[in-house]
């Protein structure tokens, strides 16, 4: 019983510690780049976001509510050099952290990553890496939300319901 | 000689008697006169008040309108970032969603086509 609960302290501390982690390098890597001249930097904050996904995006469908996003940040960039760093220190960012590469869709138009940072079922973070043309986006969606409503909420957004 | 006497007197006390109600008239002149020069005092007192409080408007007026001028720039541009923020992250909803739309429709083509080849061999096998 003292194993089981000294265990369960262990593992508890590790998944916080692991946790700061994560955040620690999202955070750095935003840092880095917010002050940044050609960087576009978008946070929206929960409050937002609320009013935001109290829009109801399609009559049937479902609204973004159901997703429960808690955050969003934006980081885009249309320089050559910034494009080109970005895209280092994100995959570093990646490879430090527990996030996992769940789609990459490459067209003529764009080379699209999508990673998410679940914990179960739940998806805490997601991240699409877009790079186009003459643009690099970097979207990153805080929350608690599973993969069958977010494909569902992305369905009714995009009228293919 | 007493003769003079009576009128020497005679002349003294009519010169020691004031004219009847001139004491009154005197005092009351006197009150008014204090009385001007109070209102008087008053006045220039009055008159600085009135003066130190309309430049006081004055300055608080002119303050009170360039405050309201910012405030009012503030809210507009406030308003305006806020406008921006929401279509800015309306987009990044709508590029976000869409590229994994796009996605997931290409993994649905996929099993739609796996689904179709299963379906020919199984065919093709019972057959």
């Amino acid at each position: 019983m003292k194993n089981f609960s000294t265990t369960k302290l262990v593992m508890a501390i590790l998944l916080f510690v692991f946790g700061t982690f994560v955040c620690q390098a999202q955070d750095n890597f935003f840092e880095k780049y917010e002050d940044m001249d050609g960087v576009t930097v978008v946070s929206i904050s929960p409050e937002m976001l609320q009013i935001m996904c109290s829009m109801k995006t399609d009559e049937d469908g479902l609204d973004l509510a159901e997703m429960e996003i808690t955050g969003m940040q934006i980081l885009s960039t249309e320089r050559k050099d910034i494009r080109d760093q970005m895209k280092t220190d994100f995959s570093k960012m990646i490879d430090m952290t527990d996030y996992k590469e769940i789609m990459r869709i490459k067209d003529d138009e764009s080379n699209v990553v999508f990673y998410i940072l679940q914990e179960g079922d739940i998806i805490n973070k997601m991240i699409m890496l877009a790079e186009e043309q003459d643009e690099c986006t970097i979207i990153i969606l805080s929350g608690n939300f599973t993969m069958q409503v977010t494909m569902q909420v992305a369905k009714s957004m995009t009228g293919t319901n | 000689m007493e003769n003079l006497d009576e009128l020497l007197d005679k002349t003294l006390a009519a010169e020691q008697e004031l004219p009847e109600g001139l004491s009154e008239r005197l005092e009351k002149q006197i009150d008014t006169w204090a009385k001007a020069e109070r209102q008087q005092k008053q006045l220039v007192t009055r008159r600085w008040i009135y003066w130190v409080s309309g430049i006081a408007a004055t300055i608080l007026l002119t303050i009170g309108i360039f405050r309201y001028d910012a405030y009012e720039k503030e809210q507009k541009t406030n308003a305006r970032e806020l406008a921006d923020a929401t279509i800015t992250a309306q987009n990044a909803l709508q590029l976000f969603f869409s590229n994994f739309n796009k996605g997931i429709m290409q993994m649905d083509n996929v099993n739609r086509k796996v689904d179709k080849v299963n379906e020919l061999l199984i065919e093709k096998l019972n057959y």
